[in-house]
């Protein structure tokens, strides 16, 4: 049976999902040079914001998203954990505009679905593991507000240390996957 | 007698219909159609067309990190399962064992460890803290006796992943290629400090433009000391890998040199 399809203004809506008709929204205009620095922070963190219901349907994923973002732009020294991962510290340091544009171009690639493309699945289950350690944070420590200020402030589980002994279980995978997603920023010219 | 039909209908009156004639506005469209999207409760989608990161297979780490999470039994926290250690139960035989496969995949019965040699050393404590948690669960008692002898099974693990390293590394051919980003260099520099970083190297083909390679360093870790001799034996002391020509290799030693740092 045929079902039928809906086309409002902004979005044509199928029995499976609502496709936006006007994604210029979510993408930064081509005059990002022209504007101050506030002007971009503030542009860019609107449109990380805007894709919000767009990472998820469930209410929590969407929390930790929104937390991550504020994280991201509020509290994170990424400069600091970016020298902890990488020892040879001539490497290059990108343009900071170019390196958010391409994260918010990446977390529109993470949940565009509409193509059936091997890319968009990787960026998808990528990003999926990110927000999943995010989620865990709170959820897997005793006191999460120690965990917080101990991995995601002064990253604790990143200072180099003669031997793993003097980690816990959790710091040593912690470690393996914040090297994993910082040189992988560093390949992708990203922020994640 | 009744009066006749005729002249009952000339008694009644003719008169128009009271009713209203249709309205010259233009029918309104309800709110539920023309804002459907808002709560259609459907996924919403972007139709953007177009792919701005492409070749993330040919990226290690993309590699790595896309892998699907698993729960890692001794830090108990979800993970890519490439980040994390696989174990096999192995119910083959008369006795049960545990064992470390060199390449994980999904068959038979699996548990994650995290993927470190000095936190297993210490961590693993018996069988039971690490066997796969849907045979603790279950009653059968012919699951409790499985046997762990751990040193002698972290030892065959290293063994037999320097042994598969080192014959694998032998076989990748030696002509040098142009450098694409996100190769892989195997080097042994005593002088950096770090298993695995990124360096800017020039291409030997095209010496004016720079690149970004991932750098493996078999340095300072004591069971890759036998290895130091092919990568000696190559030209310029560096064996170059790519991914689309040697990923398993890639992976196998990217997941020894986070198991022993």
């Amino acid at each position: 049976m045929q079902l039928p399809i809906i086309n409002t203004t902004k979005a044509v809506i199928s029995s499976v999902q609502t496709v936006l008709k006007q994604p210029g929204r979510f993408i930064l205009s081509c005059d990002v040079s022209e504007q101050s620095d506030a002007e971009f922070i503030r542009s860019s963190y609107r449109r990380f914001m805007r894709l919000r219901p767009l990472v998820s349907q469930r209410l929590n994923v969407k929390h930790v998203y929104t937390n991550y973002i504020a994280y991201k732009y509020r509290y994170e020294d990424y400069e600091a954990k970016r020298a902890l991962v990488l020892t040879n510290r001539h490497l290059l340091k990108h343009d900071w505009r170019l390196v958010v544009a391409n994260s918010l171009k990446f977390v529109i690639q993470s949940v565009d679905e509409t193509h059936n493309n091997q890319d968009v699945a990787m960026a998808h289950r990528i990003f999926k593991s990110i927000l999943s350690w995010q989620y865990q944070l709170r959820r897997s420590w005793k006191s999460p507000g120690e965990a917080y200020t101990a991995y995601m402030l002064s990253f604790k589980h990143l200072r180099t240390i003669s031997s793993t002994n003097e980690l816990t279980e959790k710091e040593v995978t912690l470690r393996l996957f914040d090297q994993c997603v910082v040189f992988l920023n560093e390949t992708l010219k990203t922020r994640l | 007698m009744p009066i006749s039909e005729q002249l009952y209908k000339s008694i009644l009156l003719s008169r128009k219909s009271k009713r209203l004639p249709p309205s010259k506005v233009a029918a309104v469209a309800s709110p539920l159609l023309t804002n459907f999207e808002k709560w259609s409760g459907k996924k919403i989608r972007l139709n953007l067309g177009k792919v701005e990161f492409e070749n993330l297979s040919e990226n290690l780490f993309a590699q790595v990190l896309s892998s699907p999470n698993r729960l890692d039994r001794i830090s108990r926290l979800k993970m890519p399962s490439d980040l994390l250690l696989q174990m096999k139960l192995d119910l083959s035989e008369c006795s049960k064992s545990l064992k470390l496969p060199l390449h994980s995949d999904k068959s038979g019965k699996n548990s994650y460890v995290v993927n470190s040699l000095a936190m297993l050393k210490s961590k693993i404590k018996s069988a039971a803290s690490v066997l796969p948690l849907h045979i603790l669960a279950s009653n059968n008692a012919n699951m409790k006796g499985v046997a762990l002898n751990r040193d002698k099974l972290l030892r065959d693990y290293q063994d037999s992943m320097t042994e598969t390293i080192a014959s694998q590394l032998n076989r990748v051919s030696r002509v040098p290629k142009s450098v694409n980003q996100n190769d892989i260099f195997v080097v042994y520099d005593d002088k950096a400090t770090s298993a695995i970083e990124l360096r800017e190297v020039t291409d030997p083909t095209n010496s004016k433009t720079s690149t970004q390679v991932i750098v493996f360093n078999f340095a300072h870790l004591a069971p890759l000391q036998p290895l130091k001799q092919i990568i000696d034996s190559t030209t310029d002391k560096r064996i170059h890998l790519s991914m689309a020509s040697n990923q398993e290799l890639i992976k196998l030693i990217f997941k020894y040199l986070s198991f022993l740092t």
